[in-house]
């Protein structure tokens, strides 16, 4: 009984900081609606926005009471700004996000309620996840379409599908389930090192085959920080980073592109005109925005190759600012914070390693792409979770959410 | 298995610090690389928000130390914004590398300095309210002296050269002008090839050009000598004949002169073949001794005097906020011959004036840089309030001078002035030190020397360091001494006239 009133007490402290995340986008919806073609629309769309994060809120609320609200409120900010950014950049085409924000929320509801009848997200499905996992970015490479010198997606029905994206979960739930010995999975007090680095080189291969390099790199490090929590021997651990050396440098000199990233890395001001203009758009345009931003529609964001995507940051950057750019980084830590706790306090091994997996999933990408457009490590084209535009991207990063928030509740 | 999940649980920990490092790392680079790089990458030539910022912004008035407007904005009768340079020809074509044109074809404060002139450092409130035609961009003054440029630009005529003053006490640029120079009102006239264009015109030589240096470098050979060479201050030097090097290894043939060589040879010899007889360092320095200074560099050895190059600044980019300069090169020699040259600035010397007179300044004011600097201060735009004063900026990181040994060159810069080749530059009433050089830049009779001049005025009040070089004009105490000395005499308010 006092659990519950606990419960309640901390729903209502924190819960002015969902107030803040609504005022937030009426603020920003109210200011775009003086500046964009519509008016009325500008309002509907926002008002959309604060519905459906109402609205999944209280699901959430109804499906589990003890929520992590911190984590949820982080996604919903994270969401909200990049509504706000992709209305900002292309009207006509945020409209068309709307219905898939409706979509992905629904969906990490229903993954929620999918971890509360343990179904899915359980050991027992290893090798239907597994299968399932390599068979996307397999299919890929048959059927998949090049951009921006990787073939990482395909076309059906005028969607843009990024197998690689929703393989991800199923792959960090296929891992967990080889490192677990319980009543489920079959094993007996031993995680299948074996069986599982097969599964993992299998589908980095065909990544690399596919010149995907930044999944590839995701793939890799997700797979070697579930490894190293599950227990395998530091001996073990310290072969693959030498294996990873060597990895590293063969992909730099059998891949043009991955040595023209470094080169751009290094100094993208020498190659302007071709491989550095990426990077030094990025830079230029966070330098032009300054610690307190440009503000919104005074920035010139389009001047950025794939402002939308990879290079949503620079955006954020530019007419938000470096300190709004640096609570964002912030953000994604608490995000990346919460994910492990609920890892660490979850009683199965299988609920752990999954949970583990998916903050590092977390972790791994937003570092890679911010570290890459602020010029801290050489760029991999890698979405940020919850900000770039992309139907399949938002779907399993909210998807993922919703395995975190089902253990939270179930599995702990 | 109990045990493992315990270690699981460690581990999972290490992987949680691992992330908030690799978070922390993330912010801090951000800030880090914005208060680093930001200036620049923002100004960079590339960034078309600075040129369409400019069509939509009134952009600030650009004037000088003293008040004269250099640039400003108006919007003309269909509404456009005009960008508007001096009336003046004189100050328009000798500021014209260091405002810089709107292209980036030669890039100055107008770029530089677009932060301001465009008011993307204003409040947020200021900039997001309001019609973006109405919207005006802060003024800029720079520390540059507008008629002293319109004087430099005279003097040099139609010599090709460069002439640059700062203040070694506050860093500021007085004087800064190339020839040839170029229109920046025509500019649009010049790319649309209805204007004749100069070669080099856009080139600013005073950050940018690479000149052989000549005499000017004794001071770097000076300065390796007092380091490397014990008690160098007290030994006697003789000056009689050329020094004789083997034809084909460079091999330095010492106690040999050219009356019994025997083999085929090469010379080292002083300008004009003199012959300075017995000498202090300090009479070689002012008399500009090649011999000396080219047995001083073999002795050294190239390894150390490169070394002492660097610690001058030498193979550096300097990247301040103001002003770019390229870097001054000392290729290490393996010869004899070549060290021997290289030690009196010839070989594979090469340096900018900017470089030079910074070296100059920091020797001026005991060993210690104080960064060269452009603007002078940031007014508001509507009521003229100071927004922005830059203040003088120490800098340790490209000069490294022992105290003692600047106080030893300045006695030898003195000495040049007094009885040396640089006698010419003496203004009565002040104490001038300097130091001139005579640059070899073809074996071919016909093309004169690079004439080179770098010194400073002693003066608490005037603290002034000074570089003119003038293209192929003759030796340094002939050409580039006169000039400097008008110069120093306009900027220190006695000039006859
Ligand atoms: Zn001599």
């Amino acid at each position: 009984m006092s659990d519950e009133v606990n419960i309640i007490r901390r729903k209502i402290r924190r819960s002015h900081l969902l107030f803040v995340i609504i005022a937030f986008n009426i603020f920003a919806y109210l200011l775009m609606s003086l500046k964009s073609e519509s008016f009325i629309l500008t309002l509907l769309t926002g008002a959309a926005v604060i519905v459906m994060i109402l609205g999944h809120c209280m699901l959430t609320n109804k499906l589990n009471r003890d929520y992590d609200e911190l984590l949820l409120y982080c996604v919903y900010f994270l969401i909200s700004l990049s509504m706000i950014i992709q209305y900002r950049l292309n009207e006509s085409g945020s409209l068309r996000q709307l219905p898939i924000l409706f979509a992905s929320l629904a969906a990490s509801l229903l993954v929620m309620w999918f971890v509360k009848i343990n179904v899915l997200c359980t050991s027992r499905y290893k090798w239907v996840a597994a299968a399932l996992s390599l068979l996307l970015i397999v299919l890929v490479l048959f059927i998949g379409q090049t951009h921006g010198g990787a073939k990482n997606w395909i076309k059906i029905a005028d969607m843009e599908i990024q197998p690689s994206e929703i393989s991800r979960i199923l792959y960090i739930i296929a891992i967990a389930g080889f490192f677990t010995y319980d009543e489920y999975s079959g094993y007996k007090n031993q995680p299948q090192y074996l069986r599982a680095t097969l599964f993992a080189v299998a589908c980095v291969a065909v990544l690399v085959i596919e010149k995907d390099i930044g999944a590839a790199v995701i793939f890799t490090l997700v797979a070697y920080i579930m490894f190293f929590v599950s227990g395998a021997k530091k001996s073990t651990m310290i072969k693959w980073i030498i294996v990873f050396i060597i990895a590293a440098l063969i992909s730099y000199l059998a891949f043009k592109h991955v040595e023209t990233r470094i080169n751009a890395w290094y100094d993208p001001w020498i190659s302007f005109e071709n491989d550095g203009y990426q990077v030094a758009q990025g830079l230029m345009a966070i330098a032009s925005g300054g610690l307190s931003g440009l503000g919104l529609y005074q920035g010139k964001p389009n001047m950025i190759p794939e402002y939308g995507t990879d290079y949503v940051f620079a955006v954020v950057c530019e007419e938000f600012g470096i300190i709004v750019g640096i609570c964002v980084i912030l953000i994604y830590f608490v995000l990346i914070f919460r994910g492990i706790k609920i890892a660490l306090k979850s009683k199965s091994r299988f609920n752990m390693l999954m949970c583990l997996g998916i903050a590092t999933l977390f972790a791994v990408q937003s570092f890679l792409i911010i570290g890459g457009v602020t010029k801290l490590i050489p760029v991999t084209g890698v979405t940020l979770p919850f900000l770039s535009r992309g139907g399949t991207s938002l779907l399993s990063s909210l998807i993922a959410v919703g395995i975190l928030e089902g253990v939270n509740c179930y599995g702990t | 298995m109990e045990h493992n999940n315990e270690l699981s649980v460690k581990r999972t920990r290490v992987v949680l610090i691992a992330f908030l490092l690799a978070f922390v790392a993330l912010a801090v680079n951000l800030l880090y690389a914005y208060f680093t790089y930001g200036a620049r990458w923002f100004s960079s030539p590339y960034n078309k928000r600075i040129n369409t910022a400019g069509e939509n912004v009134l952009m600030g008035n650009v004037s000088d130390r003293n008040g004269e407007i250099l640039a400003y904005s108006e919007l003309n009768d269909d509404g456009k914004i005009i960008r508007r340079y001096s009336l003046n020809d004189d100050i328009r074509l000798s500021t014209a590398h260091i405002m810089g044109d709107k292209y980036g074809m030669s890039i100055g404060a107008e770029r530089f300095f677009a932060r301001y002139l465009l008011g993307f450092e204003q409040r947020l409130d200021k900039r997001v309210v309001g019609e973006e035609q109405k919207r005006k961009g802060s003024n800029v003054t720079l520390t540059i002296d507008a008629k002293l440029s319109a004087y430099a630009f005279n003097l040099l005529g139609n010599n090709r050269g460069a002439a640059v003053i700062m203040n070694y006490k506050t860093g500021e640029i007085l004087l800064s002008v190339s020839q040839p120079t170029y229109d920046i009102a025509l500019i649009d006239e010049y790319l649309n090839n209805k204007k004749k264009t100069t070669d080099g015109m856009y080139v600013n030589r005073v950050t940018m050009s690479e000149y052989t240096p000549g005499s000017i470098f004794k001071t770097v050979t000076l300065i390796a000598a007092l380091e490397y060479i014990p008690d160098v201050i007290n030994r006697k030097f003789y000056c009689n004949d050329n020094l004789i090097f083997d034809y084909e290894s460079g091999a330095y043939l010492d106690g040999v002169n050219e009356s019994n060589v025997e083999v085929k040879y090469k010379t080292l010899s002083d300008y004009g073949n003199n012959s300075h007889g017995s000498l202090t360092l300090e009479q070689a320095y002012a008399k500009s001794c090649n011999k000396v200074f080219a047995k001083l560099a073999m002795e050294i050895g190239s390894k150390k005097l490169y070394r002492t190059a660097k610690s001058l600044g030498f193979e550096t980019d300097f990247m301040f906020n103001d002003i770019i300069i390229y870097s001054s090169k000392y290729e290490v020699p393996t010869r004899d011959y070549d060290l021997a040259w290289s030690g009196v600035g010839q070989y594979k010397d090469i340096v900018t004036p900017m470089h030079m007179c910074m070296l100059i300044s920091a020797i001026a004011n005991n060993g210690v840089l104080v960064e060269p600097m452009l603007l002078k201060c940031v007014t508001d735009s509507n009521d003229g309030t100071v927004i922005y004063t830059p203040q003088p900026k120490v800098n340790n990181k490209y000069f490294d001078i022992k105290s003692e040994y600047a106080e030893y060159v300045k006695k030898c810069m003195f000495a040049a002035v007094d009885y040396g080749t640089a006698k010419g530059v003496s203004i009565d009433g002040y104490k001038i030190c300097g130091k001139t050089g005579t640059a070899e830049v073809s074996q071919q009779e016909n093309i004169k020397p690079h004439s080179w001049f770098t010194g400073y005025v002693d003066d608490e009040n005037n603290p002034y360091a000074i570089c003119v070089v003038i293209e192929n004009a003759g030796s340094g105490s002939s050409v580039a001494v006169p000039i400097a000395r008008k110069l120093l005499e306009m900027a220190l308010g006695v000039a006859t006239e």
